[in-house]
């Protein structure tokens, strides 16, 4: 297939910036209003988490947010047809567990999420290995691969290979939200991935403020946010002007990747 | 076994990145420390100076006359140190992790018995213990937790999802997955990422091995059937693995019936459970229409789990062996009816 997000990604001259929200929390309602409130403020591509009950790869903050959007009723399907109907205008990555696609089914999973506006797939927990399973929606979505700090060098020559859309490299050991990011180990990492691929590079896990985000961007072509966001939205969603102040936060992200991009 | 740890059409290794590293130097260390003599010798000694092994293969007289059918014998795993067949792993596996220089134990524990022989293994190697409980388990298996902590192993109360064994198991895989490069965890069942599976029925094994010989010594010939109980599975994978080539033997692992297969209140993976992705492998599971996992109910705490191990999937899907569940209702019944008919001088 044509690698649609990495195409669209590629193209921009800019660090990009790829927020993280779960879906469904606090609400749909709200949450749809925070997704065009990202793409307004600039986000080259927005990762949708999936709800899923048994998050082993998350922190405590996104186990709450799961926690709580599967309380609200978040189903995939829902998810589907609540962003198709949206119609957002920016590229979607859903971002999710395996036992979620490979229970409704992949080839449909991919079908029913690209017709919604979806480009790339994000399994947090199929490594390089059950990559495979994901083969009957590689035609619909990008399935992107996570590589980490303690990745071999050969293994990440094939995970650069094998992934789509961009590579997602985990910043340390730990959950989401809860990573040492490992400053000194991550240059030595970007520059073998860069020796095997053309598709952008992007590093997640422990990005917790746009200081943080300034200086990974500066060894990578941009950073997945998610914690630090979502820990926003749990502590002030009930506030008045949390809206302006949600927006302030995203554009503070984007600013900060910005400086680094007229570098 | 094939390149990504597959046990017939289950298992598997469907974890984060950060786990592919210590799985593949698990598997590498296990590899060469089962076929190493010195190993084993090692492990031998400990399960029959430590453990108390082997474990009598008792002829159950008086339930067999009530019973008026089979003649009965009882494995006795109970008898073990510890109180159960988790310490033939744990001694396994710690011995295992000490030769691969770790400094650090970690373990999930439902009912506390995984828990309790973690902490002991722990305690006999000189190992720090760090146990994942779920926050309702201790609070009704306090003792356990006592036990734990006598040995010098810190219990850590799980709050999230159901706070039971699943959710231990999650909370020491994000422990593990903050740990890798100094801390070993120690899966209490044939669950789990490969190496798991094999790894924890290859050290639960001894019980088949000592079972067949026993048999063999008192009736002159194999059993007819072996029955087991099968949360995970780890005991029924032990006593099953050395009959699996006789195919004369027939195989009944008994899943967790709990207030009745139509009530939602059970832990019958297989029996009413469909394939997905749960704690590393694929198998048999409880979830729900959307593939989020199911909570679970038995009167047994140690079976108290929505998942089972991939190779006893494969034993059923092939037919080699096959699984029924009892009622906790009938659990106890049966144990009563046990308790009552061996007890001395009566009949």
């Amino acid at each position: 297939m044509t690698d649609h997000l990495a195409e669209s990604l590629s193209g921009k001259q800019k660090k990009l910036f790829l927020p993280y929200l779960t879906f469904g929390y606090p609400d749909v309602h709200t949450f749809l209003d925070l997704v065009r409130i990202c793409r307004d403020q600039g986000a080259d591509a927005i990762e949708i988490g999936i709800p899923h009950s048994d998050p082993v790869a998350d922190g405590p903050v996104l186990q709450h947010a799961s926690y709580q959007a599967l309380q609200n009723g978040v189903t995939p399907r829902i998810v589907a047809e609540t962003l198709g109907k949206a119609g957002l205008g920016v590229p979607l990555i859903a971002m999710t567990y395996g036992n979620i696609v490979y229970h409704y089914g992949v080839e449909r999973f991919g079908r029913d999420f690209r017709e919604a506006g979806f480009q790339g797939l994000i399994v947090a927990d199929f490594p390089l290995e059950a990559r495979p399973f994901l083969q009957p929606a590689a035609e619909d979505l990008s399935i992107i691969i996570l590589a980490s700090t303690n990745t071999s060098p050969e293994r990440l020559a094939a995970i650069g290979k094998e992934s789509r859309g961009f590579v997602y490299l985990v910043s340390g050991k730990g959950t989401t939200g809860n990573t040492h990011i490992e400053t000194n180990h991550l240059p030595q990492m970007v520059n073998i991935l860069r020796a095997h691929i053309s598709i952008p590079l992007l590093i997640g896990f422990g990005v917790s403020s746009p200081d943080v985000a300034r200086s990974v961007g500066l060894i990578a072509d941009g950073v997945i946010v998610g914690t630090a966001i979502m820990k926003v939205i749990i502590d002030h969603h009930s506030e008045p002007d949390f809206r302006d102040q949600f927006s302030r936060m995203i554009g503070s992200f984007r600013n900060a990747l910005d400086e680094i991009s007229r570098r | 076994m094939s390149l990504y740890g597959f046990m017939g059409e289950f298992g598997g290794r469907f974890v984060p990145e950060v786990l592919m590293y210590p799985l593949n130097e698990l598997d590498e260390a296990y590899d060469h420390f089962s076929r190493d003599p010195e190993f084993q010798k090692e492990l031998k000694y400990y399960l029959s100076q430590y453990a108390g092994r082997p474990s009598p293969l008792y002829y159950a007289s008086r339930f067999t006359d009530s019973l008026g059918g089979a003649r009965v014998y009882l494995k006795r795993e109970d008898l073990n140190h510890t109180g159960s067949h988790k310490i033939n792993n744990t001694l396994g596996q710690v011995l295992l992790a000490k030769k691969m220089g770790k400094k650090r134990i970690i373990a999930e524990t439902g009912a506390g018995q995984h828990g309790v022989a973690t902490a002991t293994a722990c305690a006999l190697f000189d190992l720090e213990c760090q146990v994942y409980m779920g926050a309702v388990d201790v609070e009704r298996q306090k003792l356990n937790v006592f036990r734990m902590e006598v040995l010098g192993t810190e219990v850590i109360p799980v709050t999230s999802g159901s706070q039971t064994l699943k959710d231990a198991i999650n909370e020491a895989l994000r422990d593990w997955v903050r740990n890798v490069d100094h801390t070993h965890y120690v899966i209490g069942s044939v669950v789990g990422p490969d190496p798991y599976p094999r790894m924890v029925r290859d050290f639960q094994s001894v019980i088949s091995r000592e079972a067949k010989q026993q048999i063999l010594e008192t009736e002159g010939k194999l059993p007819d059937v072996v029955v087991a109980c099968v949360g995970g599975g780890s005991n029924a994978m032990g006593i099953f693995h050395g009959f699996v080539p006789h195919r004369e033997v027939r195989l009944i692992g008994v899943e967790a019936g709990g207030l009745g297969l139509d009530s939602g209140k059970h832990a019958a993976s297989i029996e009413r459970g469909s394939q997905g992705i749960l704690h590393g492998s694929l198998s048999y599971i409880l979830q729900d229409e959307n593939g989020q996992i199911s909570d679970t109910h038995s009167v047994a705490a140690g079976l108290d789990y929505p998942g089972v191990g991939p190779e006893h999937s494969s034993l059923f899907t092939s037919g080699r062996a096959e699984y029924v569940s009892v009622t906790d209702d009938q659990a106890l019944e049966a144990f009563i009816n046990l308790s009552l008919s061996e007890r001395s001088g009566e009949k």
